[in-house]
């Protein structure tokens, strides 16, 4: 068995009398360290696989198995659990808490899970080391993100989900971005879970999962994946 | 206003309702409380004004300490102002019921003024009927069909005031002239009056009338609660108190004659009484005297008596003899006179011869005339001779006659003197008896004419004694004296008229704090809705629109929702909370009629305006902000808050010791200073709320505690009466000591004297106060404490250098240590006397003068008139027993006990619940509003914030205690700042309701402050509470969105 293995995942929104299927029976597995990720235009599902596999909503049918535990059977406070315990969060707006610093960011997270990272350590793994002190207000959007990988890495967690991690950075910034991913689950065997709309980015991944109209479209492993610098998009 | 912006701002409207609403709802409630705390007063003042009007309750009442006349009456009616008058009776009595003594106050039926209702039954028919309080019926456990018995509590009869002593109870009556179950006090049972009894006019026996009770024309178009009622009733009583000494001359000439005439009559009646004893006595005796010359005599007889027949016994052989003698004397005599016949017959034959000789010589012619003549003298010397004889038998049988009726005589004189010896001893036995008996009976006599004698004398010294008593009196009557009274001496219209005040003092302040949470809260909702549309003000902006038509939306929006706000809060506000209020007191003003609730304009008007103005522009000004920015700008989303260090964190050994939320949460409270301030406000107004409420209480009962506590450390106050003499005085003092209870007393004086600051002061401007001069300085400090206030009180001394007055009295007149007042007796005194102020002492009921005997000595030239005594009791001891026993001893007048005055206070501040209610409601309120608007906003602004930490996966618990931890900082320390802020509201709020007899206690209890701590936490913790259900809801997908 795969390390994350969804299996007929179906996610049903009831609006009014109407039910919406996001998700219509997908099924894909991810190895453990892979860079994968998970493509398809705006209200294809991504984003309900996603928050399906973040621990932030519950499939209606289907099995999810992440590290062999079955987090679709998972309930309130085991599913906040799980998000806390095994996930790194990245978002598009980087959420940071602005009323903490780049170190207290991080720190945020590391205060509720097992066993953390040093939080100054991970900061100047993604080249904040000279920015600890530094409100979020105070850095660019780039290095808003880098504290929020590093805000994701420090909980140590089994896998690193990042949702359009680029999509409010310019060009530059955003390949930065990708680098430290694709860096950080090459050197340290991370699980990196890239949802995006951009298929430029699909070279760089081990793994590339299309999706459509809340089915899989199509699974392409990359024997060779590409390196950041020589995306272009 | 284009066609798209009006539609834009109906779907506005639609679509962000509960703003709206919530808007709306928060002008509803500070306009509602506003207005409607604010008509509070002018309610609680119309209902009990309507009442009044409705039982022509009277405005002013006349007493006179020696009854009212007709003529008084008529004076009065005659005065400008005067509507009506009439004239009436009223008398305390006991009534026993229950083993329990209750003191009734019994007034005669109304004609027009003070009418009462019968609320169950009908009215007295006849005069030995009534009707009667419900308080009474409560007391006595009579019901009605009962009969209601009368005792007058002083010794006299009841029938001196009453034509009946019985009376059949035929219904409960209701008047307002007691709103609820204080009726004053009485100078007999226990001193207060328990309740009331209606008796028909007839009743009373009077000839004067005890009160006048009068109406002012125009009076009742006024509120009676109002300044121009005031000032109108006011002139009238002066009036009244102009005709006074007038009228009271009259009425003491009048008495005074009619005592005289009284007296005299009596007087006579006495002396004729006594006169007639006096004969009687005078009768008896005599005829006691009488009996014993009666009796003297009888023995005289007798002795008599035995001494004539011991005589007589003695003379009865004498007497005897003597009979014999007679009767041999009577045998001679008859011999004697059987010898003188023979003698006389032979003379009549010597005479026959004789004259046979004659007879034939004369018829012999021859006869010589010699022998003729011899014959002839021979005849005549017969015949002589035979005469002589026979004249000798005439005599002799005579006396032989008499001489045996002596024999008869003396014979029958031996035979009584023989019976009379014989019956004698038993007829001296017999008069003997008969005389013991008269002396046994005059001795029965005596004794008794000497009883009566001694009762005569007795009765007739009392008699005199009274007469003389009454004279005393008839000389020593005081000149009467009239009380003009006008409802402020009705115990229920002053605690009703101070309870609207109360409410009215509220009124004032409370509904300015909601009125600026409402302000605050709209103002920061405002804010947040034009700062959540930047980006379609940014749109707007672009396309062309102008400032004023993008503006124009969010003006409206907060326009009409405070305008619909203001009119429902109005009217909700102006007809709930006033009957609410009203009602409310209606528990302890029981016999207050319905509430009348009146629409107040200005109120109302005022408020919405001002609600209107505030929302409107908080809506103005936030757009305002917003309008200077570029669209370009506006489009962008909102750069975040920057986060900001802040002043803990240079603290490095507390910062570094935080945790992040802590951290987190230090820097929000300065990062969102808008929602600091307000939450401080909110949180402080809710307990500065509860600080008022509570410390109301905390303020009365520490007056009472410390006025009777600590300053007035004597137990009762004994009003003695003026006119007494040394002897009298004498037993009174020592009848007080004998009171079982009573341990110590001081005499003193207490007179009501009237004071100005300036010799040439308006007399009007006067402030009154009880002049105080005790028999001896050295004494009095264990009666009455003088002390400055102050955290260390400094005792003060009385003094000979001037006067000591009490803080409120000194505020009133406005004067320190050093000055001078000038006192008058009256307010019509013409000389005031200037006395200097040595020291000011700590009081909070009444004001007081105190000053020195020597000082009144040198002032009024003349000693005190000691007029009252402050008695001091054993501790534990029963005060209403004493106070009963002390109104028995003569001379008596009143007896206050301090135990009483401390009870009533007590009783108020157990009335005082109600405020305190009021208050912690509307501070609740207010804490919930304040702070369930600021944790939504706080939620919706930062919802990015707690989604993403939610994400993080922090669970519920977690999440909560990070929003949580800054509202708890934020509670603690708008409840540190309420406590400042309710430290100084509640003194302004206790000053402002404070009159001129009574100052509260400024302070606040620790009790009061840890309770309103408390409760405001309390609340604060129910809103986060509900605020949790509202946290667990946060979608974490939220996080994920785009900032809008």
């Amino acid at each position: 068995m795969a390390f994350i293995e969804f299996q007929d995942v179906v996610k049903t929104y009831k609006m009014g009398e109407v039910e919406i299927k996001a998700v219509d029976g997908v099924s894909f597995p991810i190895e453990k360290g892979e860079f994968v990720v998970i493509v398809g235009p705006s209200g294809a599902g991504k984003t309900t696989v996603l928050n399906i596999l973040g621990g932030m909503d519950s499939a209606t049918s289907g099995t999810i198995t992440v590290d062999g535990t079955d987090i679709s059977k998972l309930k309130g406070r085991e599913l906040t659990k799980y998000r806390r315990d095994d996930v790194g969060f990245v978002f598009q707006f980087y959420n940071l808490v602005q009323n903490l610093t780049a170190l207290e960011n991080v720190e945020l997270a590391m205060q509720i899970c097992k066993n953390p990272l040093d939080a100054e350590k991970v900061l100047s793994e993604v080249g904040l080391g000279s920015r600890l002190d530094n409100f979020p207000s105070q850095l660019s959007g780039g290095e808003q993100q880098r504290v929020s990988i590093a805000r994701a890495l420090a909980k140590n967690p089994k896998l690193l989900l990042c949702d359009e991690p680029t999509g409010a950075l310019d060009y530059i910034t955003g390949k930065s971005i990708l680098k430290l991913l694709q860096d950080t689950c090459r050197e340290k065997g991370m699980t990196v879970i890239v949802i995006t709309h951009n298929l430029a980015l699909a070279p760089m991944a081990d793994k590339i999962i299309k999706i459509k109209n809340g089915q899989v479209d199509r699974i392409l492993l990359n024997e060779k994946p590409t390196p950041v610098e020589l995306i272009e998009w | 206003m284009s066609r798209s912006l009006r539609k834009d701002f109906r779907r506005e409207i639609r679509k962000s309702f509960s703003r709206f609403i919530s808007i709306m709802l928060i002008v509803v409630l500070g306009v509602a409380f506003y207005s409607g705390i604010r008509s509070a007063m002018p309610a609680m003042r119309l209902s009990a004004d309507a009442l009044y009007d409705k039982d022509n309750l009277m405005d002013i009442r006349v007493l006179g300490t020696l009854g009212l006349t007709d003529n008084d009456l008529r004076a009065m009616r005659e005065l400008e102002g005067v509507e009506e008058v009439e004239g009436s009776y009223s008398a305390d009595f006991l009534c026993l019921s229950n083993s329990k003594e209750i003191v009734i106050k019994a007034f005669a039926m109304p004609k027009s003024i003070n009418d009462v209702r019968v609320t169950s039954g009908r009215f007295p028919e006849k005069y030995n009927e009534c009707v009667v309080s419900r308080e009474l019926l409560d007391e006595s456990g009579l019901s009605v069909g009962d009969y209601l018995t009368l005792t007058s509590g002083t010794g006299e009869s009841v029938f001196d005031t009453l034509a009946s002593e019985t009376y059949l109870i035929v219904g409960i009556c209701s008047s307002s002239y007691y709103l609820n179950g204080d009726m004053g006090t009485s100078s007999i049972g226990d001193g207060i009056v328990d309740g009331y009894a209606v008796i028909p006019r007839e009743a009373f026996v009077s000839s004067v009338f005890t009160a006048a009770y009068i109406t002012v024309s125009g009076a009742k178009d006024m509120n009676s609660f109002d300044e121009e009622y005031t000032d109108t009733v006011r002139d009238v009583v002066k009036r009244i108190e102009a005709i006074a000494d007038r009228r009271c001359d009259v009425r003491y000439s009048e008495v005074r004659s009619q005592s005289n005439e009284l007296f005299e009559k009596a007087k006579k009646t006495y002396l004729a009484a006594k006169n007639a004893a006096d004969n009687e006595l005078a009768d008896a005796k005599q005829e006691l005297e009488n009996g014993k010359d009666t009796i003297a005599q009888s023995q005289l007889q007798l002795q008599q008596q035995k001494d004539f027949i011991e005589m007589a016994v003695s003379s009865l052989p004498e007497a005897e003899a003597k009979i014999e003698e007679a009767e041999k004397q009577i045998a001679q005599g008859e011999q004697q006179i059987e010898g003188y016949k023979t003698t006389r017959d032979t003379y009549y034959d010597r005479l026959k011869a004789a004259q046979a000789e004659l007879n034939e010589l004369k018829n012999n012619p021859a006869a010589d005339a010699n022998s003729i003549m011899f014959a002839e003298v021979a005849v005549k010397g017969v015949k002589s001779l035979y005469d002589g004889i026979d004249a000798q038998i005439i005599d002799a049988e005579k006396n032989l006659e008499e001489g045996k009726n002596q024999l008869e005589q003396q014979k029958a004189t031996v035979a009584q003197i023989k019976s009379a010896a014989e019956a004698g001893p038993a007829a001296i036995a017999d008069a003997q008896a008969k005389i013991d008996a008269a002396e046994a009976e005059l001795r029965d006599a005596e004794e008794k004419y000497n009883l009566a004698r001694q009762d005569a004398d007795s009765e007739l010294a009392d008699a005199e004694a009274e007469l003389e008593k009454a004279e005393y009196e008839i000389n020593n009557m005081e000149k009467p004296v009239w009380y003009v009274l006008d409802r402020n001496s009705i115990e229920s219209y002053l605690s009703y008229s101070n309870d609207a005040q109360g409410i009215g003092a509220i009124g004032t302040v409370f509904p300015i704090i909601f009125f600026l949470v409402a302000a605050l809260v709209s103002l920061t909702t405002m804010t947040r809705m034009v700062e959540e549309q930047r980006t379609q003000i940014g749109t707007f902006k672009a396309i062309g629109y102008s400032k004023t038509s993008i503006m124009r939306k969010y003006v409206l929006y907060a326009f009409f929702a405070s305008v619909i706000g203001s009119v429902i809060g109005v009217f909700l506000g102006e007809y709930t909370i006033p009957d609410i209020i009203v009602n409310a007191y209606k528990m302890i003003y029981y016999n207050l009629g319905d509430s009348i609730v009146e629409f107040n304009v200005l109120y109302g008007v005022s408020a919405g305006v001002f609600a209107t103005l505030c929302t409107t522009l908080a809506a103005f000004a936030a757009c305002a902000k917003e309008l200077r920015s570029v669209p370009a700008q506006l489009m962008r989303p909102a750069s975040p808050k920057y986060g900001k260090r802040i002043l803990l964190e240079r603290i490095d050994f507390i910062w570094a010791r935080l945790n992040f939320g802590q951290k987190a949460a230090f820097r929000n409270l300065f990062r969102y200073k808008k929602r600091f301030f307000m939450t401080l406000f909110g949180v402080g107004g809710c307990m500065a709320l509860l600080l008022v409420g509570l410390g109301v209480r905390d303020s009365v009962s520490a007056m009472a505690n410390i006025q009777y506590g600590s300053i007035l450390t004597y137990d009762g106050i004994v009003s003695v009466e003026n006119s007494l003499t040394r002897a009298q005085r004498r037993t009174l003092l020592s009848e007080v000591s004998d009171v079982s209870g009573v341990t110590a007393y001081l005499q003193a004086n207490r007179t009501m004297i009237y004071s100005t600051a300036g010799i040439n002061d308006d007399i009007d401007g006067a402030k009154n106060a009880y002049l105080i001069i005790p028999r001896n300085t050295d004494d009095f400090k264990q009666y009455i404490s003088l002390r400055e206030s102050g955290r260390t009180p400094t005792e003060l001394n009385l003094t000979n250098d001037g006067v000591i007055i009490t803080e409120k009295y000194a505020e009133l007149l406005d004067i320190g240590v050093g000055d001078s007042i000038f006192l008058r007796t009256s307010q019509s005194d013409a000389y005031p006397k200037e006395v200097k102020v040595a020291g000011i002492t700590e009081n909070y009921i009444f004001n007081y003068v105190y000053m020195s005997p020597t000082l009144y000595q040198s002032v009024y030239s003349g000693a005190p008139e000691l007029n009252m005594l402050m008695i001091k009791t054993a501790d534990g001891v029963d005060t209403s027993e004493v106070s009963e026993q002390l109104l028995k001893i003569n001379g008596i007048n009143s007896v206050t006990m301090n135990a009483e005055s401390l009870e009533a206070l007590n009783e108020i501040v157990n009335r005082l619940y109600f405020i305190i209610l009021i208050m912690i409601v509307a501070a609740g309120i207010l804490a919930f509003v304040v702070l369930y608007n600021l944790n939504n906003i706080n939620i919706s602004e930062r919802r990015r914030e707690l989604a993403t930490i939610k994400l993080l996966g922090f669970y519920d618990g977690e999440l909560a205690s990070y929003v949580y931890r800054e509202n708890f900082i934020l509670t603690l320390l708008g409840t540190v700042l309420g406590i400042f802020l309710g430290i100084l509201l509640h003194r302004f709020v206790m000053t402002t309701v404070e009159t001129d007899m009574y100052s509260f206690g400024r302070t606040l209890n620790w009790t009061s402050i840890a309770i309103g701590a408390a409760l405001t936490l309390l609340f604060a913790v129910i809103v986060n509470f509900v605020m949790y259900f509202k946290l667990k809801k946060i979608d974490m997908v939220e996080s994920l969105k785009s900032v809008e």
